[in-house]
């Protein structure tokens, strides 16, 4: 009935799975057991040779190399002022059907939180994620890590809501990634009253650029924009939340189109050197994307429809259809706004990040008092759009993961 | 434009199709774009404009996956007569056509032009490998309904194969046989429902049949799922001569989004574009036209659609253009190859909301 990914050969139903979990202790937040298995699960990524061509994993792999760990620890003491803070209890981790590495972020920063953990993975997994799931039962298997074993899970299963009601009635916290359909139909199911929720939704992100800094740049700053900007879309395909899938130019329109006819070409050079993996299928979802956008915007102008690796299309709106009718595939949806004190008018709940290239902190923060709820939870310069952090659209996760306990003596 | 003949569908080579093909889709090009205004739009955006190009290379196409986003439609609500939609087995969303009085007689005359040269014009007993109760509502026709409803025409004395649970009414087809066999025979099915409900299950109830050496069978829809089961399309002709004793079997290509103008196979194998339609080939990443021989999207192209701009479509399957005027059958026009859908990729990315 569950497939259990972690711990290897384990047959628990569910039933006697949440029972095993619940009879297992929590730890503090940070113990040097955790630190050290994480620490050892890192090294084994990095060392291993076979898996250089896997760079998802070797990111993840990364991001937890020790000195992150610490660095995480010891911000986490810094936040914490002294205060005492506990793990929740069992935490059930609902992973997206598609982006397979997320939920390692989401389930190791709750172990590191001292937490038991639970996660329910898709049915789909490739090659990458076979080799973490083997990386750490072997991990698991060393005694030193016996109590682990018996504290965290991952499994998945078919469609099937009265597992998911088993673990969601049974935790004391539920963390669901997921497209807005998948988060709907999970929250309908119910949690205990004592339980608390965080749930990760699709966004939207977008870059804004401004052009007077783009035409500013010489020819090697324009490469390394050019670069960092292909890191930031083309990595996951453009379908990252965090990916840039708009441009905003910020200028008068004649600098606009100047710093366009910089940085497009810049950019085309970049990525027909790295021949990005775009499948026919894909550039069918681009071209038929292209094709409604046109038919839903009145005076929209499409620019190298036949440049093989990315299609731009200029619009004067944004609007939430817009946003999520947006496949990824090297898309991007093309504005221009004056002043940058015009963009708060064209964010939504649904926009993540800002991914900013020519302007200062200050004219950044000048934007806040006028966006909505949820727009912009983090504004990163171009290139690190995708690098992941503790706090994750607006939540600091290490306190969402614990509790904190008042005692006054 | 000037009147479509329908007399002569694979009569014209290059010189004269072009020409008259190439009018009349300019002349649709720009009928649609003066009537559907999200049409409008797309040429404006993708195209620069409403285009009239000098060859058929350059006339603007819309993805035939459109269909199932967007309402498209050249005609008001009150001229709409039909609305034909996609079968959609493994999609969620389905292509919605609407059909015109005059959208919908054409396509009746196209499909008898076609007929007619493959079976003769005369009405022959017909069995249907499917089942009688797909065609209740006549106003709104799934691509299996309207592949019936349209093929229909050229029988008599129809015989439903089929009943409500896919079950071969055996008894019926002996009776059938009795009455008809030694005469010319037709067959029409989708290629899936007559290789699984007839082939497969004749195989399975050890019945042979001969059907006689004057029997057609016309099938279409699609091979995907027999490609999924490994069954190409020699496999298929021989089993059915062997197990049920077809003798004259032609598939043919065509979609819900151009009914009509279909693409007929020929004895020699290959599928044939007729006068009033074509295909071109087109590089799936850079689009560009391919040289004959290449394996590409296919692009067709139907002077039928009046009511939808549906006259040049890029579709999402892959094939090849073997050659024009030239093939050995003796009908005119390009002859080419469907080799299948593009493979469809693991969608990444934190959106789940669209399966595939």
């Amino acid at each position: 009935m569950l497939d259990y990914l972690i711990p290897e050969q384990e047959m628990l139903a569910p039933d006697a799975l949440v029972q095993q979990l619940a009879a297992s202790p929590l730890q503090e937040p940070f113990t040097e057991a955790v630190l050290t298995f994480i620490t050892e699960l890192s090294r084994s990524i990095l060392m291993d040779r076979q898996l250089r061509g896997f760079p998802e994993l070797i990111a993840l792999a990364h991001w937890f190399r020790p000195s992150q760990l610490q660095a995480i620890k010891a911000d986490f003491e810094l936040r914490r002022c002294g205060k005492i803070h506990r793990p929740r209890g069992l935490v059930f981790h609902i992973a997206p059907a598609n982006v397979d590495s997320i939920f390692v972020y989401s389930w190791l920063l709750s172990l590191l939180a001292g937490n038991v953990n639970l996660v329910r993975v898709s049915q789909r997994r490739n090659e990458q994620m076979r080799h973490f799931f083997s990386k750490v039962n072997k991990l698991l298997r060393d005694r030193r890590f016996l109590a682990l074993r018996q504290a965290n899970a991952v499994v998945s299963y078919g469609h099937d809501e009265t597992v998911t009601a088993q673990f969601s009635s049974a935790c004391q916290m539920r963390v669901i990634w997921g497209g807005d359909d998948t988060i709907r139909q999970i929250r309908a199911i119910p949690l205990s009253p004592l339980a608390t929720e965080l749930a990760f939704a699709n966004r939207f992100s977008l870059a804004l650029l401004k052009s007077q800094a783009v035409i500013d740049c010489g020819s090697e700053a324009l490469h390394q924009l050019a670069v960092d900007f292909y890191n930031d879309a083309f990595w996951f395909n453009q379908q990252a939340c965090s990916s840039p899938r708009a441009v905003v130019w910020i200028g008068d329109a004649a600098i606009n189109q100047t710093a366009q006819q910089r940085f497009w070409p810049a950019l085309g050079e970049v990525v027909s050197s790295k021949e990005p993996d775009i499948e026919p299928a894909q550039m069918m979802d681009r071209l038929a994307a292209v094709f409604q956008y046109a038919a839903l915007h009145e005076g929209a102008k499409v620019m190298d429809r036949q440049y093989a690796l990315l299609t731009r299309i200029q619009l004067e709106t944004l609007t939430a259809e817009d946003r999520n009718l947006h496949c990824g595939n090297g898309l991007f949806l093309e504005l221009e706004r004056k002043s940058v004190s015009d963009v708060p008018s064209i964010l939504s709940p649904q926009d993540q990040t800002l991914i900013h290239f020519g302007f200062e902190k200050q004219d950044l923060i000048s934007l806040l008092p006028d966006i909505p709820p949820h727009a912009a939870d983090r504004m990163m310069p171009v290139g690190k759009a995708l690098d992941f952090d503790v706090t994750w659209d607006g939540y600091y996760l290490p306190f969402c993961f614990t509790r904190e306990i008042g005692i006054l003596s | 434009m000037s009147p479509i003949d329908f007399d002569q569908p694979f009569a014209f080579a290059k010189q004269d199709k072009s020409l008259h093909l190439l009018d009349g889709l300019n002349y649709l090009t720009s009928f649609h774009a003066g009537r559907c205004i999200a049409y409008q739009r797309m040429l404006n955006a993708v195209y620069g404009g409403v285009l009239q190009p000098g060859c058929l290379e350059e006339v603007p196409y819309l993805p035939v996956r459109l269909f199932k986003h967007l309402l498209l439609k050249s005609v008001g609500d009150e001229q709409v007569v039909r609305k034909l939609t996609s079968s959609g087995t493994t999609s969620q969303q389905v292509s919605q056509i609407y059909l015109d009085q005059e959208t919908a007689q054409l396509q009746v005359r196209a499909l008898a032009s076609i007929m007619a040269h493959f079976i003769g014009k005369k009405r022959l007993p017909m069995i249907i490998v499917d089942q009688p109760d797909l065609l209740t509502d006549r106003s709104a026709h799934n691509a299996r309904a309207a592949g019936v409803l349209g093929f229909s025409n050229f029988g008599h004395h129809h015989f439903y194969l089929l009943d409500s649970e896919m079950q071969v009414d055996w008894s019926g087809l002996e009776q059938f046989l009795a009455c008809y066999g030694g005469q010319p025979i037709l067959l029409f099915g989708f290629t899936f429902i007559v290789w699984k409900y007839f082939y497969h299950a004749s195989r399975l109830t050890g019945r042979k049949f001969d059907l006689g050496d004057q029997s057609i069978l016309v099938h279409g829809g699609g091979w995907k799922r027999l490609q999924d089961a490994q069954v190409d399309n020699a496999t298929f002709k021989q089993a059915l001569r062997q197990q049920l004793g077809i003798c004259h079997i032609h598939n043919y290509y065509g979609m819900v989004e151009q009914v009509g103008s279909i693409f007929m196979e020929c004895e020699r194998g290959w599928l044939h574009t007729p006068s009033f339609a074509d295909v071109l080939v087109r590089d799936p990443t850079t689009l560009q036209v391919m040289p004959f021989g290449e394996q590409g999207l296919i692009q067709v192209m139907s002077l039928l659609p009046r009511s939808y701009p549906g006259h040049s479509l890029l579709t999402e399957d892959l094939g090849a253009i073997l050659g024009e005027d030239d093939c050995p059958c003796g009908r005119k026009g390009k002859y080419f190859r469907v080799d299948g859908r593009v493979p469809n990729v693991e969608i990444r990315g934190c959106s789940d909301v669209r399966r595939i």
